[in-house]
């Protein structure tokens, strides 16, 4: 387990050593929610209805852009291949990188939710839903990815094949996140959906690492 | 067989452009794939052909 | 059972070729639970007799039981072997797929008796459901033949995948298409955002996922692997897809399109055969287009060795 507090440290030390890629994810989060407001008819009601998807879509692209990095520099370091021979297991590492990857660029999406959620004319007490939700649901949206972006690593054009990839993995966590949003504007409870949402990470975190690492060994032509 | 005539076979009642355009577009992506896989398959026995023909001048060479 | 097949096949094996056949023969009877009586009484009689005669089987002969098996699992992961069989099953199979396939359209088109409410645009149920069933069980056999190449490092599993999604693919664009063009005259719109279709929609892009990652990696195995591992998280993608969109339709109160006619009422006999001929008809034709693939794909990978050689001149 030493292996995880170690490299959750590197992780860090590296991020803070180029901040623009932690920043860029938000940009784009906060970007893209904002055109959203110009883009349609100021009629009454209508960006309320449209917020939850909005957000979310959002904070699902934003996460999806930002995995393309999570394994790039490493790769191009050669430190890929150092971690699959190392003695420490990968699935620790590759928990720690994900988490670490998560606190770095997904948090500050989820922190900064409930503010652009206020921008969409969302009320303020389903803001709370919509940090609960996406708090859920943007680490398990990273697990996910992590597994497109350990079989992409290396490709040329990766990105958009990453996209493909990892869209349709994506969907169920956007039907039940949004849809919570969508119930709690509609004053329904929410601690259901946020319990599937829940399940979702609690599966996505332990048994994604699985995949990344046997993605990793692939790519790295075991 | 249920129509009366191949014409009204061709109808379908209201609805005949619909079934047919259907089929029409479906059956044909379905050869189309079978068609492309069979393609193929010749096109790779022929370059597998050209790469022996290839090392065999090669080799007498 | 002591018997040197067991020991050499290894525990594993065993429990994988036992877990695998009940959990596929509980899957099957949940699906069917909610199909019509006919499907149904055809499943629990004929399904799990044989299910029934295979465990049977099994215990009872467990050396023969083994022995096929393993003949079975030399024959099928080594390319030459699986190249010469099914090259020998393929006429057969062609056969039976165009036969199947003319005959239950032919009959759906123009000798079953149009639909009480639609008319006659049920008819492109015909291409529809066959389709859609077969696209859903494609992937389902692309995850399996993933989990086979992974646990077991077998290369035909890697070929088995590659040759399986494009027929998937295809598949799933016509049971889209042949859903869009039936939707129009019949509730209206050519798009509807329920269950069934998204569902379908979603696997169409799972399917040309598949197929980009593959050639989008240069070296043959890498690309197996990837795939092999993209199918198996795909399957069980598809499993919770189909369950978030259901939960995701019911709130917005969709409409119910059941394509088995409205809730309660079964469909006729009468029309119920040419499906099924149709079903199987597309089956086989799965049989026919997997194996043309995967001869090919064999060959190019093993294009060095003599056994191709010879076979090519």
């Amino acid at each position: 387990m030493s292996g995880f507090s170690a490299t959750l440290r590197r992780e860090v030390l590296l991020a803070s050593r180029s901040p623009a890629d932690m920043v860029n994810p938000l940009f784009f989060f906060v970007v893209v929610v904002s055109l959203f407001p110009l883009a349609v008819p100021p009629t009454p009601g209508l960006l309320e209805a449209m917020a939850p998807g909005v957000v979310w879509v959002a904070a699902l692209l934003a996460v999806m852009l930002s995995l393309d990095g999570l394994f790039r520099s490493d790769e191009e370091a050669g430190v890929l291949d150092q971690l699959l021979v190392a003695p420490v297991e990968l699935y620790f590492t590759v928990l720690a990188k994900v988490l670490a990857h998560w606190l770095l660029t997904g948090l500050p999406l989820v922190l900064v939710a409930p503010l652009l959620g206020y921008m969409l004319q969302l009320p303020a007490e389903v803001l709370g839903s919509l940090l609960l939700g996406l708090l859920l649901g943007t680490p398990t949206l990273m697990f996910i990815g992590a597994i497109g972006a350990a079989l992409t690593v290396g490709l040329r054009r990766g990105s958009m094949l990453l996209a493909l990839l990892v869209l349709p993995l994506y969907i169920p966590v956007l039907v039940f996140g949004a849809g919570s949003l969508g119930r709690a504007l509609e004053g329904l409870p929410v601690s259901p959906v946020m319990a599937v949402l829940g399940a979702m990470l609690a599966m996505a975190m332990s048994l994604g690492p699985f995949a990344v690492a046997l993605g990793l060994r692939i790519s790295s032509g075991d | 067989m249920h129509f009366d005539s191949l014409a009204e076979l061709w109808q379908m009642g209201v609805h005949g452009p619909w079934v047919w355009s259907a089929y029409g577009i479906c059956v044909a992506l379905i050869a189309l794939n079978v068609v492309w896989a069979v393609h193929r398959g010749r096109r790779v026995r022929r370059d597998i052909r050209g790469l022996i023909r290839r090392q065999s001048l090669q080799e007498k060479q | 059972m002591s018997s040197d097949a067991v020991s050499r096949a290894g525990l594993p094996a065993h429990f994988f070729v036992v877990s695998l056949s009940t959990g596929l023969l509980a899957l099957v009877t949940w699906f069917i639970w909610s199909a019509p009586p006919v499907a149904r009484t055809v499943w629990l009689a004929g399904g799990w007799t044989a299910g029934v005669l295979f465990y049977y089987g099994a215990l009872r002969y467990p050396h023969w039981y083994w022995q096929t098996l393993e003949r079975w699992y030399h024959q099928l992961g080594s390319p030459p072997h699986f190249y010469r069989i099914a090259g020998l099953w393929l006429p057969w199979l062609v056969i039976i797929a165009t036969v199947l396939c003319v005959v239950g359209v032919v009959w759906g088109l123009a000798f079953a008796p149009p639909h009480h409410e639609q008319g006659n645009s049920y008819r492109i149920i015909y291409l529809h459901v066959p389709a859609s069933s077969a696209a859903l069980m494609a992937y389902v056999a692309m995850g399996v033949a993933g989990l086979v190449a992974l646990v077991w490092r077998l290369k035909m599993a890697e070929i088995a995948i590659k040759a399986i999604a494009p027929f998937g693919a295809v598949m799933a664009a016509v049971s889209l298409l042949s859903g869009a063009i039936w939707g129009r005259p019949t509730w209206g719109t050519y798009w509807i955002w329920d269950a069934r279709l998204t569902s379908m929609l979603i696997l169409f892009f799972m399917y040309l996922g598949v197929i980009a990652l593959q050639n989008a990696i240069r070296d043959p195995r890498q690309a197996g692997r990837a795939a092999a591992l993209l199918s198996v998280v795909g399957v069980i993608n598809v499993v919770i897809v189909r369950y978030s969109v259901d939960w995701w339709q019911s709130l917005h109160q969709g409409s119910s399109m059941s394509m088995f006619g409205t809730a309660g009422s079964a469909i006729h006999p009468s029309m119920l055969a040419p499906l099924l001929l149709c079903m199987f008809g597309t089956y086989f034709l799965f049989a026919v287009t997997v194996l043309v693939r995967a001869r090919t794909e064999i060959l190019w990978r093993e294009r060095k060795s003599a056994w191709v050689r010879e076979e090519v001149a």
